[in-house]
């Protein structure tokens, strides 16, 4: 029996990778850099499903038998529910890539930065209190703070002391603080990840940034691992929100893990990239740009952690599906909301 | 026999020391005086006036046709500095003659502005010089204030402007850290009255660049201000502004460079001079909308929004049919919330199900 490509859940995908990843291994290993999975429109029936996105460092015109990735590759797959094996015909695609780096680079000195583009807010106190609204913004039981990627921390002691960050905003609007003070409750372990640190902060300076807009605003919508399997299959496009830019992008490849130099395997990469014309001259998911955000159908998908060199036009973020839930079980945070995604005009870098 | 100690000649010297003593008590509440008292109260029958506030006037540029006609100019906005009174600097003059004769000459000019006293008192006393002192010292130093002054006329331009509002901008004055009075800029007010919702950027009361319209301000609820962009003077949030490159309009071509004088040129066809369109963020507008009908319970298979040719297309498919009205009214009223301009809004509400 054939399965949909269109149908596979997230686990599918990873345990289709470990596959497809064990054969590269006795292929190309040297020139297969990575595997992930991008929406193709199947000839068959005209509808989309998944393609099978084998990352190569150098594209080969001819390739011995035993080395080529076929056009379509047939993969066993174990449906978990009836315990019988699917027979799966996956299109490829061989895409050529240059290196994939982190973009936030660890602090050493002044001029190193990040991003970070995501208001959070969370408690621990249980059961869940009432939001903070306009008449009551100063509730204790909610904490404050910002999401920004891990790895600008790296070199900076253990993962679970407390550091201090400065948020600054780059371009400065209204009387607000110029710097907004914050430490490090938690961050991810690097190599490995996730690639998250979430840095606190009081309410007022982020309102008196102009961060948070709304105190009692509702939490924002965050990436389900059902929007993912859509998306997989049918692409999506969406926004980037980063240091004072915004623009847009389109769905390229899913990853569920991916090796990053640096950063080691993070789980759940989305590759997205940014349309040729808004490229010109430009370094859209350069360095410093790292934490920012993209966002799509108004649900945050995730949060940028590395590009792809020379250009950075293709930026790599892990979704909010693996960090976001990583981060509120390590806070045991009975609530944890993104409140607001800081737009465009309001640039901000962490130091 | 012995003298009384009251003997006539000390009793004399007596009298007139008393007499003395009862004139001087007498004699200052018997002086002319000019009383100038600041914020008074409503019992207070003095003679009102108010401090003056400059304000910026944008208004159409005009030139004239002949010499008794005049049209507007499109895309062009002359700018001038008029004074209008500043209703939280209130004083009253009260003139009290006293034993003498006071002729004091007060002239206020559109029935609030001060622009001159003249006073001629019967007795140069002390307490008059000090009593001119202190209603200069109120006044703070008077300055020519009539529109039809000389001196305001010279401060006008013309400018070439795009999305600008034509009204009145009010100067925004406050208290810096150290207390120093300062001008922090020009705040648009339209022509509508005072709205409630002042912003006083004076230093200790803070605004946020993203406040929303609590204040029945722009869309964004931004602040915002005058800026050339283009070549044009456009009226646009402080928050753009901080991340858009600022040009002059010295790059102007001869006929559209700024210019103090009138300009002549014929008029064509004038152009309406447009208000400002809010710049919708749609990333932002698509994930605060979601979170807000996601708020209220709504349930959908699809949520989207995006840009097309200036008009944001809101695309919603509902999980359920019968909830289409309810769900296009809370769509709208929240967008009214937040843009003036609903027009550029276009809501489309399908359903897979119940149709």
């Amino acid at each position: 029996m054939k399965k949909t490509t269109a149908t596979l859940s997230l686990d599918a995908l990873r345990r289709l990778q470990q596959t497809f990843l064990q054969r590269v291994a006795t292929r190309d290993r040297e020139n297969i850099r990575s595997v992930g999975f991008t929406p193709a429109q199947l000839t068959a029936n005209n509808r989309y499903g998944v393609a099978a996105q084998f990352d190569v460092a150098r594209k080969l015109k001819r390739v011995p038998q035993p080395r080529r990735i076929e056009p379509i590759e047939t993969v066993r797959l174990l449906d978990r529910r009836t315990r019988h094996y699917q027979e799966l015909e996956l299109p490829t695609q061989v895409r050529q890539i240059r290196e994939v780096i982190p973009t936030g680079v660890a602090i050493a000195t002044e001029d190193d930065r990040a991003t970070t583009s995501l208001v959070v807010r969370w408690t621990t106190v249980r059961p869940t209190p009432p939001k903070p609204d306009t008449e009551q913004p100063d509730d204790p039981r909610w904490r404050w703070g910002l999401l920004t990627v891990s790895h600008l921390f790296v070199g900076r002691g253990s993962t679970e002391s407390r550091h201090r960050a400065r948020v600054r905003r780059v371009a400065v609007c209204g009387a607000g603080p110029l710097t907004i003070r914050s430490r490090v409750v938690v961050r991810g372990r690097i190599p490995g990840g996730p690639d998250v640190a979430l840095v606190e902060t009081g309410w007022d300076r982020l309102w008196l940034s102009g961060f948070v807009r709304e105190i009692g605003s509702p939490p924002l919508q965050v990436a389900a691992a059902s929007d993912l399997r859509r998306w997989v299959s049918a692409g999506t496009r969406g926004q980037f929100v980063g240091d004072g830019v915004s623009f847009p992008w389109s769905w390229q490849t899913y990853y569920p893990t991916l090796s990053i130099r640096g950063l080691g395997r993070l789980e759940q990469v989305v590759a997205c990239k940014v349309s040729a014309d808004r490229n010109e001259g430009k370094q859209p998911f350069g360095p410093g740009s790292s934490g920012g955000a993209i966002t799509a159908e108004g649900l945050v998908i995730g949060i940028q952690v590395a590009a792809m060199q020379p250009r950075f036009d293709v930026g790599y973020a892990q979704t909010m599906e693996v960090s976001f839930a990583w981060v509120e079980k390590k806070l045991r945070a009975s609530a944890l909301e993104v409140v607001a995604v800081v737009g465009s005009t309001d640039r901000t870098s962490i130091t | 026999m012995p003298s009384s100690p009251f003997s006539q000649p000390r009793c004399r010297s007596l009298k007139c020391l008393t007499a003395l003593l009862l004139f001087s008590l007498v004699l200052p509440a018997c002086t002319p005086k000019v009383i100038v008292r600041k914020s008074p109260t409503d019992q207070d029958r003095g003679i009102r006036y108010y401090r003056p506030k400059p304000y910026l006037k944008v208004e159409p540029a005009e030139v004239a046709v002949n010499k008794s006609q005049s049209t507007l100019v499109p895309g062009m906005v002359r700018i001038s500095l008029v004074y209008m009174p500043d209703f939280s600097e209130e004083y009253s003059i009260s003139v009290r003659s006293g034993c003498g004769i006071a002729d004091v000459g007060i002239k206020l000019e559109d029935g609030w502005n001060l622009t001159e006293i003249s006073q001629e008192l019967d007795s140069q006393t002390d307490e008059n010089v000090e009593a001119i002192g202190s209603l200069l010292s109120a006044a703070g130093g008077l300055i020519p204030t009539s529109a039809r002054d000389d001196s305001t006329d010279s401060l006008s331009f013309t400018v070439p402007a795009r999305n600008v509002p034509i009204g009145f901008y009010e100067s925004v004055v406050g208290r810096d850290h150290c207390n120093v009075k300062r001008l922090y800029g020009f705040r648009y007010l339209g022509f509508m009255p005072f709205a409630g919702c002042p912003v006083e950027m004076d230093g200790h009361t803070h605004a946020s660049c993203q406040d929303p319209g609590v204040c029945g301000q722009h869309p964004a609820g931004s602040l915002y201000g005058l800026t050339f962009a283009g070549g044009e003077m456009v009226f646009q949030p402080l928050d753009v502004m901080a991340v858009t490159p600022a040009v002059t309009a010295v790059s102007l071509d001869e006929k559209q460079m700024m210019s103090s004088e009138r300009i002549e040129r014929k008029p064509d066809d004038v152009a309406e001079l447009e208000p400002p369109v809010a710049a919708v963020d749609v990333s932002r507008l698509t994930t605060d909308l979601r979170a807000h009908l996601k708020n209220l319970g709504i349930e959908f298979n699809f949520f989207n929004a995006t840009n097309e040719n200036g008009i944001t297309r809101i695309r919603v498919n509902l999980s359920d049919a019968g909830s289409a009205m309810p769900v296009r009214e809370a769509i709208e009223e929240w967008l009214s919330q937040r843009y003036i301009e609903l027009d550029l809004f276009d809501i489309e509400l399908t359903s897979d199900v119940g149709e």
